[in-house]
């Protein structure tokens, strides 16, 4: 097979010599021919002319050779590229418009691919990830619940026969005091076994021992990579020395490798034994294993299947006696529930984007379409000198993908661009943002996209322009009655105008829905509200009286800097942020059993800070102080739901054992715009639970909130300093205004809206150029129809909506498709809605008559191009 | 003339050439010239088939070329049988005898 390579290696660089030597060897053959001809008497001229017939089409005889040398594959390929280049080249409007519109949607493409990719797609950085599995129960109306108590991750441990190791974890924070200054460190409490989960070992020391993971175990820490620089200077000795965390000393035993991250970021690891049987973390763990080697999900969720029962019957015997009971437990892979709530979005957009390329791909298309037919007797000619129809064919699929190829390389710098507006868009919380790039699955991506594009967009016009009939085209001027061409390029404008409709619509719904978020009132003020978060977990101050009487100093230190008006303290959550809740009974109930409420602690001043209302009652006063009669303020929410049509103001609640009388009723504060408020109950910080209040702080940070007649950022140092100056030994959090809290509470419907409404305007735009080119082209094709109407005295009224109607009979057709399908979309994203419904009258109709005024537009200016026409011309044109 | 040629069987113009090119080196006129004669004018090679045929059967290895004056001084291109072109030969040789002898064999006796 030596000769075979050799054979074609030389045909293939020695392209030119060869050619040279299959035409001398042709010309021999001939002369030969002609020789023997006139050898029997013939005239040299008759002669020539036989043997030339004889031979056949030289063209095709050597077309012949070529295949035959089987070299052509990539010879005719290469050919196809530089003929292709140069058509490309020799046409700059065409090639302009194709590759700006591929561009587009190419690039839009991959710029939302690298999202998917980073944040959905992408591996966890852990040795075999795909057997990282967390537990959760699943039920239709509960969705996936993933928190489980400490008995119960005692009762997987020993059902764990799926998972080589086991683990618990369950997130907190402390205050550490002794670096540069004090500062909050984010912990993640785990069990033993959580290395071999994540198979990742400490680079320094050791992981944590079955002795330590008990309640009363030592007080151990494992360091991250980033702390251990950070607050210890990488000293390499660190194994044996203690950190303080809440004025309690951990003994650091290991430190983690640079490379390793948990999900969410952590600062340090300790044991979760000593709070298995504490409020709150006790009940908030994840059970996270790593499958054995060979096993699958499926074999471990039939596993988990038949223990749904005893599960059930162990710690929820109610729902275990159901007969119809929807619950059952089953596995998820670890990455999927970090990112599940963002499957849907994402993969909507990411949708929507595709439908970008294809509007793109539909206008390229339609591009090639006019462009063939004006190629038609380039290509007839080509295919009459013998190149075959499968040639023909190949030559017009590798313009498509040149021109594709283009596209792709102006995509990504699109998407290089896009991709930085992108992520400043991100919402700050959005898992493995850091992931997000344009690397190597991003370039591959937009190759192949790039390749798809080009089949999709090319394959009807090549296919049409191989096939077409040679004495049709060949004849001078081909007819110009509607041709089956312009009924195939109608119905490509029908689906573009369809797909830019349910886009729009998405858009439309996401922009009603974060419009109305806008205008929701959260119930107090947010202009000029200064938050900052503190914790004062293991300070000097042991009891809530302690507490209150340090934030009283504290506040009046506050109140004495210029520009302040008020300031006060709420702990166990802040308004606009999920906070603290805890059960509490009416007394005097009978039925009542109690029930679950949010839960504050506030200083005095609180909602004349906040700006809330008072509606019944009295707020607190001095008066409540610790060894007073124990007081409550409930919100609105709380007094209709929980005394509907009654005066709540008198009555009695037990909370946390303790009986506290109901003063005060206040207006709502929403916790989440899109959200009611939730029922609420404040008391006073003086009477506040000291265990409860350390308790919250593990998840939510106390507040100081501090309303300002100035900016209130330009307060935040004074604030900082004041704070610092009552307490050196308390970590302050980031200033923030009200403002940037309100608008990070909806980054996330931000960030939909703004993705959705650029992928509808693009496709608007592209739909408009679609829907213009096929117009325009309709017109020129129809010139001279429209000079005999003139001629025949049509006035330029009638012309104009001849043209006119057409374009807006392609839409409307476009907008009932694009209906029918904008529902599909609209229930997709209905969970995401808020005030709007999906199937939104009013976004319909503002929808539809936007795309209908586009198209009107569009097909207006070819339709004045049209009246234009002078009949004479237009008629001696023939 | 040559209204009673006959068209050649697929597969039968490479061991025509090969046998051909058995006897002497040729260039491309001179076999179809020969294959003519040969075959009292039956067998007539169309240009169209034939060069694609000798460029096939020179990437296979069978037949070498090499340019050389011709008998009227002109340049040709001369093709001559490789080694393996000889096996090839004998190989597709016995084939075509076994086949018409068999078909030979059915019309006779059927």
């Amino acid at each position: 097979m030596l000769s075979d390579l050799l054979y074609r290696w030389r045909a293939l660089f020695r392209r030119k010599s060869m050619e040279a030597e299959l035409d001398e060897e042709l010309r021999a053959h001939l002369e030969h021919q002609v020789e023997k001809y006139v050898q029997s008497g013939l005239t040299r001229e008759e002669a020539t002319r036989r043997a030339r017939l004889e031979l056949g089409g030289l063209d095709q005889v050597k077309e012949e050779c070529r295949d035959a040398r089987g070299v052509s594959l990539v010879e005719t390929l290469l050919q196809d590229v530089r003929h292709g280049l140069r058509v490309l080249r020799k046409n700059p409007g065409f090639t302009a418009v194709a590759v700006l519109t591929l561009a587009l949607g190419i690039g839009a493409n991959t710029a939302m691919f690298s999202v998917v990719n980073g944040v959905l797609l992408r591996p966890l950085p852990y040795p075999e990830p795909e057997r990282i599995m967390q537990i959760a129960r699943v039920s239709r109306e509960q969705g996936t619940r993933a928190s489980f108590s400490s008995r119960q991750f005692d009762f997987w441990r020993s059902h764990s026969d799926p998972f080589q190791c086991l683990t618990a974890t369950t997130g907190v924070g402390f205050n550490l005091v002794g670096g540069t200054r004090p500062e909050r460190v984010r912990v993640l409490r785990v069990s033993t076994g959580y290395f071999q989960v994540f198979g990742v070992q400490p680079t320094l020391g050791r992981e944590f021992s079955a002795g330590e993971n008990q309640p009363g175990g030592a007080n151990v820490a494992i360091l991250s990579h980033g702390l251990w620089v950070r607050d210890f200077a990488s000293d390499p000795k660190v194994l044996g020395r203690t950190v303080v965390l809440d004025s309690a000393s951990f003994t650091i035993i290991g430190v983690m490798p640079s490379g390793f991250e948990s999900t969410s970021p952590v600062d340090l690891w300790t044991t979760i034994g000593q709070v298995a049987s504490t409020i709150g973390s006790g009940t908030n763990y994840d059970v996270i294993g790593r499958l054995k080697p060979g096993v699958s999900r499926r074999q471990a969720n039939a596993y988990f299947a038949t223990l749904t029962k005893p599960f059930l019957q162990e710690f929820d015997p109610e729902e275990a006696k159901r007969i119809s009971s929807q619950i059952s437990i089953a596995v998820f892979p670890y990455n999927y529930m970090i990112t599940s709530d963002l499957h849907m979005p994402l993969l909507i957009l990411f949708g929507a984007v595709g439908f970008v390329l294809l509007i793109a791909c539909v206008n390229v298309a339609n591009l090639q379409l006019a462009r063939t037919a004006t190629r038609s007797r380039e290509i007839s000619i080509r295919i009459a000198l013998g190149a075959g129809r499968l040639r023909m064919f190949r030559q017009l699929l590798t313009e498509n993908v040149l021109l594709s190829l283009l596209g792709a390389v102006g995509g990504l710098l699109g998407a290089y661009w896009g991709l930085h507006s992108l992520l400043a868009l991100t919402p700050t919380d959005l898992p493995h943002a850091q992931n997000i790039a344009l690397d190597r699955w991003a370039l591959g991506f937009t190759v192949l996209v790039a390749v798809l594009a080009s089949i999709v967009f090319g394959m009807a016009p090549a296919l049409r322009a191989s096939r077409q009939d040679l004495h049709e085209s060949l004849k001078e001027s081909g007819g110009r009655a509607i041709s089956p061409r312009n009924r195939l390029r109608s119905a490509l404008v029908m689906a573009e105008v369809a797909l830019s409709l349910v886009l729009l619509v998405g858009s439309g719904l996401l922009i009603a829905t974060f419009a109305n978020l806008l205008r929701t009132n959260p119930g107090f003020d947010p202009h000029n509200l200064l938050c900052l978060p503190i914790w004062t977990t293991g300070t000097q101050y042991k009891s809530g009286a302690q507490l209150s009487t340090f934030y009283e100093s504290a506040l009046g230190r506050i109140d004495a800097i210029p520009g302040v008006k008020s300031s006060a303290v709420v702990a166990a959550g802040s308004p606009l942020e999920q906070g603290g809740n805890d059960y509490v009974q009416v007394v005097g109930r009978k039925d009542s059993e109690g029930f679950s409420a949010d839960y504050r602690e506030i200083t005095r001043e609180y909602f004349n800070a906040l700006g809330g209302r008072l509606l019944q009652g009295r707020f607190f006063t001095p008066a409540d102080s610790a060894g007073a009669a124990k007081v409550i303020i409930i919100n609105a929410a709380f007094a209709r739901e929980h005394f509907p049509g009654l005066n709540p103001l008198g009555q009695n609640l037990t909370l946390e054992n303790d009986t506290l009388e109901i003063v005060g009723v206040v207006s709502d504060v929403k916790s989440h715009l899109d959200e009611p408020a939730p029922s609420t109950m404040f008391v006073p910080m003086a009477q506040a639970s000291y265990g409860i209040d350390q308790l919250f702080q593990a998840w939510f940070p106390t507040t100081v909130l501090v309303r300002t007649a100035v900016n209130p950022l330009g307060l935040s140092h004074a604030v900082e300093e004041a704070l610092r100056q009552s307490e050196p030994n308390m970590p302050l959090g980031e200033s923030r205004s009200m403002e940037e809290v309100l608008s990070r509470s909806i980054a996330y419907q931000r960030f939909l809206m703004t993705l959705m409404s650029v992928f509808a305007g693009l496709a608007l735009v592209l739909a408009a150029v679609g829907i213009y080119g096929v117009m325009s082209y309709s017109v020129s094709e129809r010139t001279h129809e429209m000079g005999i109407r003139m001629a025949l005295g049509a006035n330029r009224r009638e012309v104009l909506w001849l043209v006119v109607s057409g374009g807006l009979r392609l839409t409307l057709a476009g907008v009932a498709f694009g209906m029918a399908a904008s529902f599909g979309l609209a229930r997709l994203l209905g969970g995401l809605l808020f005030g709007v419904k999906p199937a939104d009258p009013a976004t319909l109709i503002v929808v539809t008559l936007l795309l209908t005024a586009v198209a009107l537009l569009a097909s207006y200016i070819p339709a004045r191009r049209a009246t234009k026409v002078n009949p004479m011309v237009a008629l001696r044109y023939e | 003339m040559g209204n009673e040629r006959i068209d050649l069987p697929q597969g039968t113009l490479d061991l025509l050439i090969l046998k051909t090119l058995a006897l002497e080196p040729q260039h491309g006129w001179a076999i179809s010239e020969r294959i003519q004669q040969i075959s009292s004018d039956m067998l007539r090679i169309q240009q169209g088939s034939l060069y694609p045929a000798l460029h096939r059967l020179e990437r296979r290895g069978w037949i070498k070329a090499k340019w050389g004056a011709s008998e009227n001084n002109r340049r040709a291109k001369y093709y001559e049988l490789s080694r393996s072109g000889r096996r090839q030969l004998e190989v597709e040789e016995t084939a075509w005898r076994k086949l018409t002898a068999a078909v030979g064999q059915v019309l006779e006796t059927a």
